[in-house]
């Protein structure tokens, strides 16, 4: 029964790392589901008039010439809602994770040496740190680490603002890194124990006497 | 006659099995089961030098490739501990049971099963998960010996 335990919980770690968990989790995002409140696009009101036939086509709802466009969904051209991660837009940010406590505006250095603006939005916390790190270019080794909390967070999200600038979000919590990295650790130290203790168990009494050497008090082995 | 010697205190880590005064190594099992009604089982289990295993009724067969070694309790050591001797030439007509070195008389029936845990390594993967396999049985000891008293009536006393 335990070998069976330790073959079933070895194949469910190897099969819980291999697996691309995270990338299966934004891909299932789009824009359905979860709890984004008002900023969804359907569902708006369209007035008090239930049905557009009937009336003129200048029916309230119609925008004017002169009106802001953006008032409503002001999706780009280019984007639609299928495909992309979830992070495409602040708003699918800050409709999960509220509004930032802080932005301002920083430069930092890109790979090439040339500076970026960005507009940094700060939440407070382990991740906006780790933010900072990875704007920075600071990067330490053991933030790959199991036991860094780095390790447990996502990269920081960048998206592009609607006046062309780019937002970074601090990385957020990953619980499938967490229970893949408890499943891991939790299987090889199964092994390690089911080992070492079927060991003992193999040596019998060598810890009293050892076996098959002169002179030793016991007969038995 | 043969003379077949158990010396302990009644824990396999002290026990000591003597052959004709040599004290014998690798043993994994002795069972003894002598009776005045004509049962009379003296085996004997062991891993030989070739670590093959063997069994062998002591009295009967020869112990092939037998390991031996020096005798591992001294005097002093001795001196706590319970010897039950058995000198006999196979038959139970002439089968002598001595305990420290007294003969005992009036015996019914003597029994003596002494077991180490029987753990072999075994070989792969597999083994590390269990080797439930090659783990039957737990230790076993026991010895216990019959007699009859004068007015009939039987008593069993532990050997060890």
């Amino acid at each position: 029964m335990k070998r069976i335990l330790a073959i079933a919980a070895f194949i469910i770690a190897v099969a819980a790392w291999v697996a691309p968990l995270d990338a299966l989790a934004q891909r299932r995002g789009g824009s359905f589901g979860g709890s984004r409140g008002g900023s969804r696009s359907f569902g708006r009101s369209y007035g008090n008039s239930s049905r557009s036939f009937g009336g003129t086509r200048s029916a309230p709802n119609r925008p004017s010439a002169n009106s802001n466009r953006s008032s409503g969904y002001n999706a780009p051209s280019a984007r639609n809602s299928f495909g992309g991660t979830r992070m495409n837009r602040p708003a699918d940010y800050t409709g999960r994770y509220g509004v930032p406590r802080a932005t301002e505006r920083r430069s930092f250095a890109g790979a090439n040496g040339t500076r970026n603006n960005y507009v940094v939005n700060r939440y407070g916390g382990m991740g906006d740190g780790f933010m900072m790190g990875y704007m920075l270019g600071s990067i330490p080794w053991y933030w790959s680490m199991p036991f860094h909390p780095a390790f447990y967070f996502s990269r920081p999200h960048t998206v592009v603002n609607t006046d062309g600038t780019t937002g970074v979000y601090p990385g957020t919590f990953q619980w499938g890194t967490l229970l893949i990295t408890l499943l891991v650790i939790g299987g090889i130290a199964f092994v390690v124990y089911t080992w070492v203790k079927n060991k003992r168990r193999r040596l019998g009494y060598a810890g009293a006497y050892q076996p098959d050497d002169d002179g030793s008090k016991s007969s038995f082995m | 006659m043969a003379e077949f010697s158990i010396e302990g205190n009644g824990r396999i880590e002290r026990t000591a099995i003597y052959f004709n005064g040599q004290q014998l190594d690798g043993v994994r099992e002795v069972f003894v089961n002598i009776s005045e009604d004509g049962e009379f089982d003296v085996l004997l289990m062991y891993i030989g030098i070739d670590g093959q295993p063997y069994t062998k009724n002591v009295f009967t067969d020869y112990l092939d490739n037998v390991k031996t070694e020096p005798a591992g309790f001294t005097d002093e050591e001795a001196q706590t501990l319970n010897l039950l001797t058995i000198v006999s030439d196979g038959s139970l007509d002439s089968t002598v049971v001595a305990r420290n070195n007294e003969e005992q008389f009036g015996v019914v029936r003597l029994y003596v099963h002494i077991k180490a845990p029987s753990v072999q390594d075994g070989k792969g993967l597999r083994s590390w998960f269990g080797g439930a396999k090659s783990i039957p049985e737990r230790a076993e000891f026991v010895a216990e010996i019959t007699y009859r008293e004068d007015d009939g009536q039987l008593t069993t006393e532990g050997v060890f």
